[in-house]
């Protein structure tokens, strides 16, 4: 016969009473081993509880299950052959909850008294009670400035009434990485993300889109954000009421910007300082025009005018002008967009680049043109001393190891790897979203200090993802191969420990800021 | 084949100066004149004919004859407003025009519920279907472009043409970077030409899924750095246009310059301020200043004595004597290691004041004790370009001063009227 038993804790001044889920019967600092209670439930990455007799309490985490029993296995096996084979199907043990049951290896990840929430560095009492998590045990969870909405913190499948917060602008400064598979909800989460800071001017976020999915151009989208019509910036080539068309003059694309994006010889890229030291400005057009580079063999040029024709998309139209196939690059407009996106970058504003039509290297250009500009702006603020003064700015890049794998950097750094690596001095961050952590080098992966973990059926990426954690993470990897769509493990310099959390689904998430205001009749003068 | 002009940004009464004031009216009347003599079908002012709402009477008066002078040639005029000549609050010389008969205004508009339709005005000479949206003061015309019912523009068919008093962010060139714009797609596509105003650069672009989008730029300026644009080899004038009823053929760019501009900048920095002096003098001998506009830019920081040391007015006299048409000497950026903090580009008035208040704006943050709700008024009145906007109305409001015969209580009323007006406080009364 089963019996509720019931463990007292103290809640806000009232003793609360909880069922118990277990007692810890051995283990170790970070391997502590519950027997679990027969009627409870304790899932992979259950959030429990150990009262303390000093009113403070221990979380803990679970990271495995195993069975347990006091039976030898050869009678296990006998009893379990008995009844399978039909011999005696109401055959049983006597007592059996005591004799068999579920062992869970946890870790004790915080210690928390008064409020103050530390790492452990003593075990729970031995033999001590164990109770599921409760949201008041998580009342020292506050939220921080800038707050930047990850989802409601989850022990287990089971989601809690605790809001995950991180301080964005730390965060963006120290670099994020996104790391999951397909379909784990990557763009689901970053919707979330920056809907939650879309009016936090503290914070420029730049987003390459490559797949035109942020926005929302089709259904829900960054664009019902009650703010969006201050705070956020659509740049498609597409026509759309209201976007912006992603055209950059020429003259501001400078030999730099493809430093690392476009693989030069070493004889073109000095045909290309040729073509700046005599046509400035126009270096790019008098390339694209084949004008005369002095000191630079006709080959040379001929290869560099065809390589950058392709990458650029650029042709000669029979009139001689430049023309853009792709409509990204122009030599007559698009002058001030450069301007445009870092001011608003600037001012704390959210750009949004729709590069679902752009090749790979395009988009990746576009984003070296941008952050190379903002990066030099910064420099200046920098020196000026009002840094401190000005907006984080990160920039989202989907399929990161095009710039931050080891293949991608043999052939030097780039803007990304240079901001990945020292971006923070200028408050300027990174955030990369990957399926393939493990091609990434450990120096740049070291410098991601947030990790939002999504689920990972890939070993070796796990462990990748795990090896670069800010927490350690090395029992976790069970739990990370069962994250279902939608959870996620946030490890993170600026957490107390990997929180479990449950992302909500955008379009349910936004209905909590349902916004709808009446059609309200124009006054028009004019 | 049929043909128009198209003229903008005429700035009718931006000078003080008398000469400059002339050469702006001349340039407007050459270029009236010259479309006559190109025999256009008729006349498009893309806004800012005048440069403020109410001008000088005098200046009405000559271009009410012009403009009657043209309209008895057979010459239909179209024209929208631009943020200059445009008062959301009193009657604006453009609207007396118009009734008057002088030109049409292409804005016909109907608001239904949260859009606005556009009624297109035809041409009875050439069947050309124009229709557009005036300029307002920093650019707060957007609000009325997101709420343009595009479908019923985009059925019209014809040859059409659509006037506009706004930058278009692509379009802008680098200079103008930090104005105010509206994106290209903003536009209502499909028409075959999108007559622009407000930028004071020629541009003429042909985009894809638009047409031909045109600024012509002003005729002569407004400000001395259009006029410093000019002297650095930027064509004023207006185009003209060839159509057939349904495509744009040919197109030019008459130029009209009524006076040559001169342009010499000096670097004084490290300089003394007699370095900068003798300098400046014997600049005056290098240039050719007769019948010619002069302006000198005059930078850097002086690394000792002071900017007022510098004797500017004899430098001018100078050039005045060798027969300069105006002389204008931009010190702005010219100041002594004490007072390097004080750096203004050498602007307009109005741009300076504008760029101070955009500087104060966005400074200003929300109390975020305050409810949401007044949270959220306040950041849709006091912040970015409506904040700006509004403290600008504001200055303009309170730089007021008494009328003649007015009686200091009727004056204070009447200024406090007006301020709860800009502030939309009026019930408080």
């Amino acid at each position: 016969m089963l019996m509720l038993r019931l463990t007292k804790y103290e809640s806000a001044g009232r003793i609360v009473k909880m069922e118990v889920v277990g007692s810890i019967v051995r283990g170790k600092h970070g391997q502590i081993q519950i027997r679990q209670k027969s009627d409870a439930d304790i899932e992979l990455g259950d959030l429990l509880v150990v009262d303390q007799d000093d009113g403070g309490y221990s979380i803990l985490q679970v990271y495995d299950l195993g069975y347990g029993s006091q039976i030898s296995p050869k009678s296990l096996e006998m009893v379990s052959g008995m009844k399978v084979e039909g011999f005696a199907a109401d055959l049983d043990f006597m007592d059996p909850t005591l004799r068999n049951y579920i062992l869970a290896e946890v870790k004790a990840i915080l210690n928390v008294k008064a409020g103050n929430a530390r790492v452990p560095k003593t075990l729970p009492k031995f033999m001590r009670d164990v109770r599921h998590i409760t949201e008041s045990d998580l009342s020292f969870v506050t939220k921080p400035d800038n707050p930047m909405f990850l989802g409601n913190v989850r022990s287990g499948s089971k989601v809690l009434d605790v809001e995950a917060f991180l301080d964005g602008k730390k965060v963006f400064t120290h670099h994020v990485l996104i790391p999951a598979t397909t379909g784990r909800g990557k763009s689901n989460l970053v919707k979330v993300m920056v809907w939650s800071i879309l009016d936090n001017f503290n914070l420029g976020i730049l987003i390459l889109d490559p797949h035109d999915e942020y926005y929302g151009r089709h259904g829900k989208g960054l664009k019902d954000h009650p703010s969006s019509k201050q705070n956020l910036l659509y740049y498609t080539p597409k026509q759309f009421t209201g976007s912006f068309t992603p055209i950059f003059n020429l003259r501001l694309v400078k030999p730099w910007h493809f430093r690392g994006i476009v693989a030069f010889t070493d004889a073109q890229t000095e045909a290309m300082t040729v073509a700046q030291n005599n046509y400035h400005d126009d270096w790019l057009i008098a390339i694209a025009k084949g004008r005369d580079l002095p000191h630079v063999d006709p080959k040379t040029l001929a290869v560099l005018q065809r390589k950058i024709e392709t990458t650029l998309g650029l042709y000669v139209d029979e009139d001689g002008n430049i023309q853009c196939r792709m409509q990204t690059f122009s030599d007559t407009i698009g002058e001030s967009t450069l301007n445009d996106i870092l001011n608003a970058l600037e001012s704390g504003k959210k750009v949004i680049i729709d590069t679902s039509m752009f090749t790979d290297q395009v988009e990746l250009l576009v984003g070296s043109i941008v952050m190379h500009e903002i990066l030099y702006r910064y420099r200046g603020f920098k020196q000026e001393g009002v840094l401190e003064e000005k907006p984080v700015v990160s920039i989202i890049v989907e399929e990161a190891p095009r710039v931050l794998s080891a293949e991608a950097l043999t052939s030097g750094s780039n803007i990304y790897s240079d901001i990945a690596r020292e971006g923070r001095k200028f408050q300027i961050g990174l955030t990369a979203i990957t399926q393939l952590t493990s091609i990434i080098p450990r120096t740049v992966l070291a410098n991601m200090n947030t990790k939002v973990i999504l689920g990972n059926e890939l070993a070796p990426e796990r462990e990748a993802i795990i090896n670069s954690a800010a927490q350690d993470l090395k029992e976790d990897d069970r739990a990370i191969a069962s994250l279902d769509v939608g959870e996620a493990i946030v490890s993170s310099n600026f957490t107390k420990f990997a929180v479990p959390v449950q992302i909500p689904l955008f379009e349910d998430f936004i209905k909590r800021f349902n916004d709808t205001k009446p059609k309200v009749k124009i006054g028009f003068v004019g | 084949m049929f043909r128009f002009a198209h003229l903008a940004d005429c700035h009718l009464g931006a000078w003080r100066d008398a000469k400059l004031k002339e050469l702006n009216l001349e340039a407007f009347n050459r270029a009236l004149d010259l479309s006559v003599k190109e025999k256009v079908n008729f006349i498009i002012i893309s806004g800012d004919l005048f440069h403020v709402n109410i001008p000088d009477l005098g200046l009405v008066k000559t271009v009410v004859e012009k403009f009657r002078e043209i309209r008895e040639k057979g010459i239909e005029i179209y024209m929208v407003y631009g943020s200059h000549d445009y008062s959301p609050n009193v009657v604006s010389i453009v609207d007396i025009l118009s009734s008057a008969g002088l030109f049409k205004k292409v804005v016909q508009a109907e608001a239904i519920e949260d859009h606005i339709r556009l009624q297109f005005l035809c041409d009875d000479d050439t069947g050309a279907k124009i229709v557009g949206l005036s300029g307002r003061s920093g650019s707060l015309e957007k609000e009325y472009f997101e709420a343009l019912d595009i479908n019923s523009l985009q059925d019209e068919d014809g040859f059409k043409i659509f006037v506009f008093h706004s930058a278009v962010n692509e379009l802008k060139p680098i200079s103008t970077a930090s104005m105010e714009s509206v994106p290209l797609s903003y536009l209502p596509p499909g028409f075959n030409y999108y007559a622009g105003g407000h930028i004071h650069k020629r541009v003429w672009e042909n985009v894809k899924g638009y047409g031909v989008i045109a600024y012509p730029g002003p005729l002569f300026g407004a400000t001395f750095t259009d006029l410093e644009d000019t002297a650095r080899g930027e064509r004023r004038g207006f185009y003209v246009v060839d159509f057939d009823g349904e495509l744009v053929k040919t197109s030019k760019f008459i130029e009209i310059m009524v006076s040559e501009v001169i342009y010499k900048e000096l670097d004084g920095e490290g300089k003394t301020a007699k370095q900068v002096e003798k300098h400046l003098l014997d600049l005056t001998t290098k240039i050719d200043a007769s019948g010619n506009i002069v302006l000198i830019r005059v930078r850097g920081t002086l690394s000792s004595g002071r900017v007022g040391d510098i004797d500017f007015t004899q430098v001018r006299d100078l050039l005045v004597e060798k027969g300069a048409t105006y002389v204008f000497i931009n010190r702005v950026a010219l100041t002594t290691e004490a007072a390097t903090s004080v750096t203004l580009p050498g602007e307009s008035v109005e741009e300076i004041e504008r760029r101070l208040l955009n500087e104060v704006v966005s400074s200003f943050k929300v109390d975020s004790t305050l409810p949401p709700r007044v949270q959220k008024v306040l950041k849709e009145r006091l912040t970015e370009q409506k904040g700006t906007e509004l403290a600008r109305q504001l200055l303009s409001v309170l730089k007021a001063e008494p009328l003649q015969d007015e009686k200091k209580r009727e004056f204070e009323n009447r200024v406090l009227q007006e301020t709860l007006k800009v502030l939309k406080l009026e019930e408080l009364e």
